[in-house]
């Protein structure tokens, strides 16, 4: 009678392997979730499987942590991966444990030249910019810059940065009037005396995506640095929030392969297909990231395309990310940092 | 069936050798799982790549470091001080009523296990907030004409924990209550105690190790936490597993993580042993007194 229930048992775990392997997955992906992820699966990977007849599947949420111990641990289970900040392929690159990208695969035309690297390509731009309450500040007496966000007189309300140096930095030193193209190398010092001018009036010192879009949707505080699409997916919805491009800082994630990947040569070919000019269009008209295609904006609906950072007026107005910079500074930088947040 | 049974019994009369061979499956797993791993984990902070002490110098060095754990043990004090205040008598009244009734609420008291903690996080931030419910009762009452500053401090982190921790406390502390002799009480009360005086002469002392028990354990899982300090609180809150994620996912400098991780685990049996001195942890698991 026991015997039975065994039996069973083992018959539907049987089953079980039996489906495991019966699914044949050509291409695992990974990269981040939430709409940029949804956005990859309906305009990256479900024409590519049209196209090619190859499966593909992902797991959301980019974590070069994981990629890192994947390959040291010699179990590497992504094919394709995001690294979200240049500077991680930098670091990956020193240590080994990403492959370098075909550029007999990948055509590199077309392209924004300065999200090409030897072991990364780029996946999306995005913007860390000045988002606001625009029920509170209407469009013309809004904030219009680092220095108008430094600024409690004027713009009274509680405010919100993210728990994190980088960005945050270059804020500080555009508040304080170090013009925009005299950035980099960073003054530190300068920095934080600014951060310490505007530390009092943060009420939320915020460390996930999705917090500054909330926030400014609950009305918990009145402006916040913000990744653009986030505040672009609460504009969708109705959220009266207003996004300010000026001063803006672009960064863009990318595609990484790590090392020992089974199918790298899928993976450099799924690059490659991304980069349809159509295809760009659509994943930016969704998600308020425009890719690396130049070509794209010939695709982009025009009342559409001011939602975009690489739109050409808000482009001139931002400042690049300095990845470089970061990459040699950001430890003693972030230990800076922790003693300093926590200081009264 | 009955066959089952008498092997058993054989089985657990016969030398003591067969007996430990039964935690054979659970001391394998520990040292696949857990031995292991950490004794890796401490490999990585002391190699970098020689042999060297750097990572755990660097803990004292930058006194950053040790005021966060001093932050994360405050903070986890506090907690466990209000674990305690809620969840002991929550737990004399489920000792108290009917057993009937008393399984009936403890699926209660089991049931928020069953939500995502993010869900709970969120939920506090639309309770506590400026715009939250308690604020616009308040105003909508007129009894306060600003809102109150309920949220991004450390008053809400020690909400949003108690309320995730508050089983950990009432499970020791019912179980302990549960296995006090009732008579003892009952004899208190025959040789004339009051019934205040019979609670804090004959069964409060008896309840102290599922009091020391509920205690540690809160304690212990409050300094790990990570997700609610890093949603609800503000920037006096930030507390050591924030740090030893921001070197493991963003500096990446896993050695000096695992050195961070030592160090907290350190501290952590440290005040486990003291702990066990002074409170008899080992009651807890030891049956009726």
């Amino acid at each position: 009678m026991r015997a039975k229930g065994l039996i069973i048992f083992l018959i539907i775990l049987f089953f079980g392997f039996l489906h495991q392997s019966a699914v044949a997955v050509d291409l695992v992906l990974n990269f981040s979730g939430g709409a940029a992820g949804e956005a990859v699966k309906k305009f990256y990977i479900e024409p590519f499987e049209k196209a090619t007849g190859k499966k593909v599947i992902f797991e959301a949420g980019a974590n070069f942590a994981k990629l890192r111990a994947m390959v040291k641990s010699g179990n590497v289970e992504w094919d394709l991966a995001e690294a979200t900040s240049q500077d991680l392929i930098i670091i990956g690159a020193k240590e080994g444990i990403l492959e370098p990208i075909d550029y007999g695969i990948v055509d590199k035309t077309g392209i924004y030249q300065e999200a090409l690297h030897p072991y990364g390509v780029g996946k999306a731009f995005y913007s860390t910019i000045l988002a606001y309450n625009s029920a509170k500040y209407p469009k013309g007496k809004h904030p219009k810059s680092w220095k108008d966000f430094w600024d409690v007189t004027n713009f009274p309300g509680p405010r919100s940065l993210q728990n994190d140096p980088f960005n945050n930095l270059e804020f500080a030193l555009m508040a304080d009037g170090v013009p925009p193209d005299k950035l980099y190398p960073l003054d530190m010092d300068r920095a934080f005396r600014s951060l310490d001018r505007v530390k009092p009036y943060i009420r939320v010192w915020w460390t996930a995506g999705a917090q500054p879009a909330q926030l400014l949707t609950d009305r918990e505080v009145d402006m916040a640095s913000a990744w653009n699409g986030r505040i672009y997916a609460i504009q969708k919805q109705g959220a009266q929030v207003g996004i300010e491009w000026n001063q803006g800082m672009l960064q863009f994630s990318n595609w990484v392969v790590p090392k020992g990947a089974k199918n790298k040569k899928l993976a450099m070919e799924f690059i490659n297909f991304t980069h349809q000019p159509k295809l760009q269009a659509d994943y930016a008209e969704f998600v308020g990231y425009p890719g690396l295609s130049e070509k794209a904006f010939e695709f982009i609906k025009p009342e559409f395309a001011p939602n975009l950072p690489t739109y050409p007026e808000h482009y001139k107005k931002q400042v690049v990310v300095n990845y470089q910079w970061w990459h040699e500074n950001r430890e003693k930088v972030q230990e800076r940092w922790n003693a300093w947040i926590m200081k009264k | 069936m009955e066959k089952g049974y008498h092997s058993a019994r054989v089985i657990l009369q016969r030398p003591a050798f067969f007996k430990y061979a039964l935690l054979v499956p659970v001391f394998v797993y520990l040292l696949f799982f857990f031995v292991y791993p950490l004794v890796k984990m401490f490999i990585t902070s002391c190699f970098d790549p020689a042999f060297t002490l750097k990572n755990y110098i660097r803990t004292y060095q930058n006194p950053v470091y040790l005021e966060v754990i001093f932050v994360t043990f405050r903070l986890s004090l506090i907690v466990t001080f209000f674990s305690l205040l809620l969840g002991y008598p929550l737990a004399y009244f489920l000792n108290r009523i009917d057993p009937k009734i008393s399984q009936i609420l403890m699926i209660f008291v089991v049931l928020p296990f069953w939500t995502s903690i993010l869900v709970r996080v969120y939920a506090w931030m639309v309770i506590l907030g400026r715009n939250g419910i308690i604020n616009s009762f308040l105003m909508k009452l007129g009894l306060v004409s600003t809102p109150l500053n309920l949220l991004f401090n450390t008053f809400s982190v020690t909400v949003g924990m108690v309320h995730f921790l508050l089983p950990f406390m009432v499970f020791p502390l019912y179980s302990v209550m549960n296995g006090i002799d009732k008579n003892l009480v009952m004899a208190a009360y025959n040789l004339g105690a009051t019934p205040i005086k019979a609670f804090f002469k004959v069964f409060f002392p008896l309840s102290l190790p599922g009091v020391g028990a509920g205690s540690l354990i809160v304690f212990i899982l409050a300094i790990g936490f990570f997700v609610t300090p890093s949603l609800l609180g503000g920037r006096g809150d930030i507390v050591i597993s924030m740090l030893i994620e921001n070197q493991v996912n963003v500096q990446f400098n896993w050695p000096f993580a695992s050195a961070l991780a030592f160090v907290l685990l350190a501290f952590t049996l440290i005040i486990f042993n003291l702990s066990n001195r002074f409170l008899a942890i080992n009651r807890i698991w030891g049956g009726k007194f």
